[in-house]
């Protein structure tokens, strides 16, 4: 019997490695007819805001080599709805639930975690800091380390959670952001938010998404991804999630030998969903061809060249 | 209940210019789907990645009907395919008309004709009297298969039927239709946006089916939003995928 389950310390562990990335798999109740979950470790809701958001004008996605853009400007219903109309699923879903939380001030953080923070089913916390912060200048909060150190202690000392930042791949310096989210009491780091990315159509010269410049995922962006956990992996202890153009079981070995506890999938929702359901049986093949008993032990088995 | 299938193709013919009538069996289908809804087509093609939304056309003997015109990549390549192929598909998907008890006025443009030809079978077989009006461009862009039986034909260049669009045919129609009639309309968003028009000054209902471009089909992305009209000027959006693709026309903002 093999053992998929992973262990991202502080008492979270999970069934398997696998996790949704927030914004690719809605609230979590859309397809609850596929039977999806028997395959998941858990799901990352998309990212709730204080105030319901309508989202960006569209066109706000397209299609890009082995990608996509996207510009959905954070559309979700707002905590109070969230907390009025989904949990009755997650309590009976019998899986761990991680609330996404986004903001533009630090206050709507700190609000949107305070309304969560007492509810039971919540497993942990992932923050997204690849939003505009209006009170500097606009600049994201996983942009700059104080900035985003400052939002990290905030929150932390607001809950006893498991608390996950989750990092931007547009900066310079990737590390010195992640070893603020360590040096500012976070749980663990999930890495990467999507890419900057842009698309133009040649006959009408307009841009492709309605925002002009959105963000790329899909196997495009893997190598990206996988460049980014080993550069964290090497500077940080903290356990990481590691995401970026997962689509099939060889992709997740490859994101835990290169430093990942845990892995989520994203857009693979879209074009397979059925993917996690693949997935747990290549990685069963996997750990029995190469005589693995426990999945875990291969995180951070990367070799040197 | 949505389902996935691998459906081996049983045809693939060239019904028009560029259009083609697919057929694929799909007993799990036929007992759920109603007319308006849509299957995504998966290509596992890993450079073009979004699966390929098709409305259902209509069913017989167990096989569902899907009439698609090739208009790209993943299009072109469907039209190579042969019979036996096996595609991936998840269905059905999204919402139907709602259909009323006022008589039924069925108005599609093109390739637009594939959930009204279902809606078509299912009015016959309840045998409702409706009236189908179908245009394309020339007699050679007629998506015409024996499913839909004798719809009002019209074209722009006069080859084949009335000369003019689906609109000129209707508003010529109009003074003698059965009242109070509803339209069901599916085609080029300038003909639904001129429907959706006529309606608001001759109050008649109508309902249409939109096409966006989908990365999911499932209500997980939010990427196919369509604006809506709200009381306050505030943005509202619906998702085409799981409120749609059939809208009541009076909701929809579709000019901006
Ligand atoms: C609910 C719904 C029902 C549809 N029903 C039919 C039908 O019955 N028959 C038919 O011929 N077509 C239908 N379409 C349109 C059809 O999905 C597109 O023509 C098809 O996806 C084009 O694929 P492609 O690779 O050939 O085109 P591409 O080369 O990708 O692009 C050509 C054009 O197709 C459109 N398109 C591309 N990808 C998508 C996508 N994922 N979703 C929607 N549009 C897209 C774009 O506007 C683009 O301009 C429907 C679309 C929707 C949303
Ligand atoms: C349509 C879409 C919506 C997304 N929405 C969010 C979001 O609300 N919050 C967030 O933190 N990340 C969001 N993301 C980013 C994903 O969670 C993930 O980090 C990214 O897509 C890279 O993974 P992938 O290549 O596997 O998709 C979104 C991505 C996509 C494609
Ligand atoms: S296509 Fe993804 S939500 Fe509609």
């Amino acid at each position: 019997m093999i053992d998929l389950s992973v262990d991202l310390g502080k008492g979270l562990v999970l069934s398997n490695p696998l996790l949704t990335a927030s914004g690719t798999f809605g609230y979590g109740d859309e397809i609850s007819d596929l039977n999806v979950f028997d395959y998941l470790g858990g799901l990352v809701t998309k990212s709730i805001t204080l105030m319901p958001r309508a989202g960006n004008p569209p066109p706000r996605i397209t299609e890009t080599p082995a990608g996509m853009l996207n510009s959905i400007g954070l559309a979700n219903i707002g905590v109070d709805a969230f907390l009025e109309s989904k949990v009755p699923f997650y309590r009976q879903l019998n899986k761990k639930v991680i609330v996404n939380i986004a903001g533009s001030k630090p206050e709507e953080y700190i609000a949107v975690l305070e309304k969560l923070t007492t509810q039971d089913w919540v497993a942990a916390f992932e923050i997204n800091v690849s939003c505009p912060n209006v009170k500097e200048g606009g600049i994201e909060f996983g942009k700059d380390p104080v900035v985003l150190g400052n939002l990290v202690r905030q929150l932390r000392a607001l809950t006893g959670k498991f608390l996950i930042i989750k990092l931007t791949p547009n900066v310079t310096d990737i590390v010195s952001l992640a070893l603020s989210g360590q040096e500012n009491g976070a749980d663990a780091l999930s890495l990467i938010n999507t890419v900057y990315g842009a698309a133009i159509d040649i006959y009408t010269r307009r841009p492709k998404i309605h925002t002009v410049i959105g963000g790329l995922s899909g196997p495009a962006i893997k190598p990206i991804a996988l460049a980014h956990l080993i550069k964290v992996h090497r500077a940080v202890s903290l356990p990481l999630i590691g995401i970026g153009g997962i689509s099939n079981g060889a992709d997740v070995i490859e994101f835990m030998l290169a430093g990942a506890s845990a892995v989520e999938l994203g857009t693979v929702n879209f074009y397979n969903p059925l993917a996690a359901r693949e997935i747990v049986a290549f990685l069963i093949k996997y750990c029995e061809d190469q005589k693995i008993k426990c999945l875990r032990e291969i995180v951070g088995q990367l070799q040197s060249a | 209940m949505k389902v996935f299938l691998n459906s081996p193709i049983a045809e693939n013919r060239l019904i028009a210019r560029d259009t083609f009538l697919l057929r694929l069996p799909a007993l799990e289908l036929t007992s759920v789907a109603r007319p308006g809804q849509f299957v995504n087509l998966y290509f596992n093609n890993p450079v073009h990645l979004f699966p390929r939304p098709f409305s259902i056309a209509g069913f017989e003997d167990d096989h569902m009907l899907i009439l698609y015109k090739r208009v790209g990549k993943m299009t072109s390549y469907l039209s190579t395919l042969p019979i036996g192929t096996s595609l991936l598909l998840l269905g059905p998907l999204g919402n139907s008309f709602v259909v009323d008890r006022n008589y039924p006025v069925l108005l599609a443009g093109g390739v637009g004709l594939a959930p009204l030809a279902f809606l078509n079978q299912i009015l016959n077989q309840e045998e409702r009297p409706s009236t189908l009006i179908l245009g394309a461009r020339t007699a050679e862009d007629l998506p015409l298969f024996s499913a839909i039986g004798e719809p009002e034909l019209v074209t722009e260049n006069g080859s084949r039927g009335m000369t003019g669009n689906v609109l000129d045919y209707f508003s010529q129609l109009y003074p003698n239709l059965p009242k109070p009639f509803t339209v069901y309309a599916c085609g080029p968003e300038a003909m639904l946006r001129a429907i959706i028009q006529m309606a608001q000054h001759l109050s008649f209902p109508v309902q249409v089916s939109l096409e966006r471009v989908m990365a999911c089909g499932l209500g997980l992305c939010q990427g196919c939003a369509v604006k809506i009209k709200t009381d306050n000027n505030t943005s509202g959006y619906k998702l085409v995928c799981k409120d749609g693709p059939v809208f009541n026309g009076m909701e929809l903002s579709l000019n901006d």
